[in-house]
């Protein structure tokens, strides 16, 4: 060390000194024999003087850089005083520089980690996203593309692309535009949506993008982020609402053309006589009271669908539910001439039910039966046991259902063509029964038809009293502390 | 001479109605309650004008007229089609590929009904007592070989 060899010189040049004069003088007193023996004495002497004095520095040495305020008491007026002074304080300042420096690179190293383990979130986060997601820099290049969007067809590898290069955007030229106009208009609006569509499986499939211009803290536009949707689902409950409403429209317009040829008619003299006139009222006021049973049920079916129905659940027998609507239906079998077949479980059937809700589900399904089954036909209503389930199934000797109206059957206002002419209806009934059985009962309806034989229709629901299962979601819904809808 | 028209609805109160009305303005009026039963009816008492339903049960409304355009008899028969359907109709393919003339919405005025099939009949005689019959004349009458441009009909 530098500063060991300031002490040297500082204070060992006496004892070297002394040393070698001890060599001098024995080669000056005794040049015979014992002249080496003199010299190897002054020699080893001269050596441990220095070895004291060396390792005495050392310890000076020590205590001065531990206690610097005591370094000016000795030797202050030396020679080498000063530039010893210097040199402490300039280690100073270096090691205090050093403990600056490592402490800074500690804390980049914690910083420096933080941030690549968020960049590795985040890039987590974007491939994670199931709706495909595209960043582009500000000249439209890709940056990063995740799996959905590589599904698409919009860059080639997931990710971010090393060499910025477009990949497949090019030939959608339908994206590129929002993300084009999106990042040269950012300034007149942010955020852009476009729709758009995609091949998949070659099929087109609909898609809106939302692209949203990105810009950092100080205002400066980085790129854009482009998220795709999948509009499919969209769209389709779009077309089925629209066929809702038409439906709707469908079936108010029937009784009000009626009503208004009827009033048209007495307005304009057609009918005269009293009793034709008395007979058209009737006619109309026929037709008002069917309009309103639509809309009663509409608005029905609207409160069981939105779970505004008060649904009040007990635990019974799912057979004395059966047994009542059985009551309120057997008399229309009988007045048609029909065979009524009630082959019920000998077992209680425990269910955890709301009984008149229930209760008017099977009735639905047996008038229908009753309504399409010819007159001296058969219908057999069961109830039985199944694994975890009582099942109710209603099954005719009727028309049947054509098997493309199957899957229409449980729809709003849907009415199987070939039947209208057998009974009126208003195609709410089956919807009714649907809504019931599954989205208040946690059950399930399913129908199976043949024309010409008949058609079964069999409802499951889950067996079990209260107290031994959890509580349905339809007993928690705030909604269902509503008023009970109007029957 | 009175015109004989056939009324074809499933729903008995719009077949009273219109028949009632005709027949008090001395039509002859035969009726059916869905299409294959107005096609037998019309085969064996073919009218001068069809009124009819769109949706019925059996053979619906368009493919009653389907089956009349194909007949080599009846092909000509003017139609007027009621319906209750809404904005999801394709009047213009109803007119141009069915030749059906006029597509009357529910709620219908029977007044103006009335008023529609008397026009329609007087067009059709006239076209068929003129052997220089024009195009106008036949177009108006809604007679299905001479499609063309259509005027713009009644809506109820």
């Amino acid at each position: 060390m530098n500063w060991d060899r300031h002490t040297l010189w500082n204070s060992g040049w006496p004892a070297l000194s002394a040393g070698a004069g001890g060599v001098v003088l024995s080669l000056c007193i005794a040049p015979g024999v014992l002249m080496p023996l003199c010299v190897a004495v002054s020699a080893v002497a001269g050596g441990l003087l220095t070895a004291v004095w060396v390792h005495r520095g050392q310890q000076e040495a020590k205590a001065r850089l531990r206690h610097p305020e005591l370094s000016g008491t000795r030797n202050s007026g030396g020679i080498f005083g000063e530039v010893t002074q210097a040199a402490v304080i300039l280690l100073q300042q270096y090691e205090s520089e050093l403990q600056r420096l490592n402490s800074t690179k500690g804390e980049l190293e914690v910083a420096t980690k933080l941030q690549k383990k968020q960049a590795r979130r985040l890039d987590a986060a974007l491939r994670a996203i199931d709706q495909p997601v595209v960043l582009c820099d500000t000249r439209d290049h890709v940056l990063f593309a995740n799996a959905g969007a590589r599904h698409l067809g919009i860059a080639e590898a997931e990710g971010m692309s090393p060499s910025g290069t477009f990949g497949d955007l090019k030939k959608l030229v339908a994206f590129q535009q929002p993300i084009h106009d999106t990042r040269t208009r950012a300034a007149a609006a942010p955020r852009r949506t476009a729709e758009l569509s995609f091949t998949i499986n070659q099929q087109a499939v609909p898609f809106r993008a939302t692209v949203t211009a990105l810009f950092d803290d100080q205002g400066e536009l980085l790129g854009t982020l482009a998220v795709l949707t999948d509009v499919r689902e969209e769209k389709s409950a779009k077309a089925r609402h629209a066929d809702f409403v038409s439906s709707v429209a469908h079936e108010f317009k029937t009784p009000m053309a009626s009503i208004k040829a009827f009033l048209e008619l007495l307005v304009d003299g057609d009918v005269s006589e009293p009793d034709e006139q008395k007979e058209m009222f009737e006619k109309i006021d026929y037709q008002v009271d069917r309009l309103n049973r639509m809309v009663t049920n509409l608005l029905n079916l609207a409160r069981i669908e939105s779970g505004a129905v008060k649904v009040t659940r007990e635990d019974c027998d799912l057979n004395d539910v059966v047994n009542r609507a059985t009551d309120v239906v057997k008399p229309l079998a009988d007045e048609r001439g029909q065979q009524f077949v009630a082959d019920l479980s000998q077992l209680y059937l425990p269910v955890h039910v709301d009984r008149d809700l229930l209760g008017q589900a099977i009735i639905n399904l047996l008038s229908n039966a009753v309504k399409y089954t010819p007159e001296n036909g058969r219908i057999t209503l069961r109830s039985h046991m199944e694994e975890l389930e009582a099942i109710i199934s209603v099954e005719d000797t009727g028309y049947g259902i054509p098997p493309e109206s199957l899957p229409k059957i449980f729809d709003r206002f849907y009415r199987v063509p070939e039947h209208q002419h057998s009974a009126k209806g208003t195609g709410l009934g089956l919807a009714f029964v649907q809504s019931i059985v599954q989205d208040m009962h946690n059950g399930h309806i399913a129908v199976e038809s043949t024309v010409g034989v008949g058609s079964k229709f069999s409802m499951r629901i889950p067996l079990g009293h209260h107290d031994s299962k959890r509580p349905k979601k339809t007993e928690t819904k705030p909604e269902a502390k509503l008023e009970p809808v109007v029957a | 001479m009175s015109y004989r028209i056939h009324v074809c609805d499933d729903e008995p109160h719009i077949v009273l109605a219109v028949s009632l009305k005709f027949s008090k303005a001395g039509f002859q009026v035969t009726t059916a309650s869905d299409g294959q039963a107005a096609w037998e009816s019309i085969q064996r008492q073919p009218p001068q004008l069809l009124i009819t339903d769109l949706q019925m049960p059996r053979l619906d409304g368009l493919g009653l007229i389907k089956r009349l355009r194909a007949d080599p008899v009846l092909h000509d028969l003017p139609v007027i089609l009621l319906t209750a359907k809404g904005y999801e109709l394709e009047e213009d393919e109803i007119r141009h590929e069915y030749g059906v003339q006029h597509v009357l919405c529910k709620p219908f005025s029977p007044r103006e009904l009335i008023a529609l099939a008397n026009t329609m009949l007087e067009a059709s005689a006239a076209a068929k007592h003129s052997e220089l019959a024009s195009p106008e004349i036949r177009q108006a009458s809604g007679v299905a070989s001479a499609p063309g441009p259509t005027a713009k009909a009644p809506r109820g």
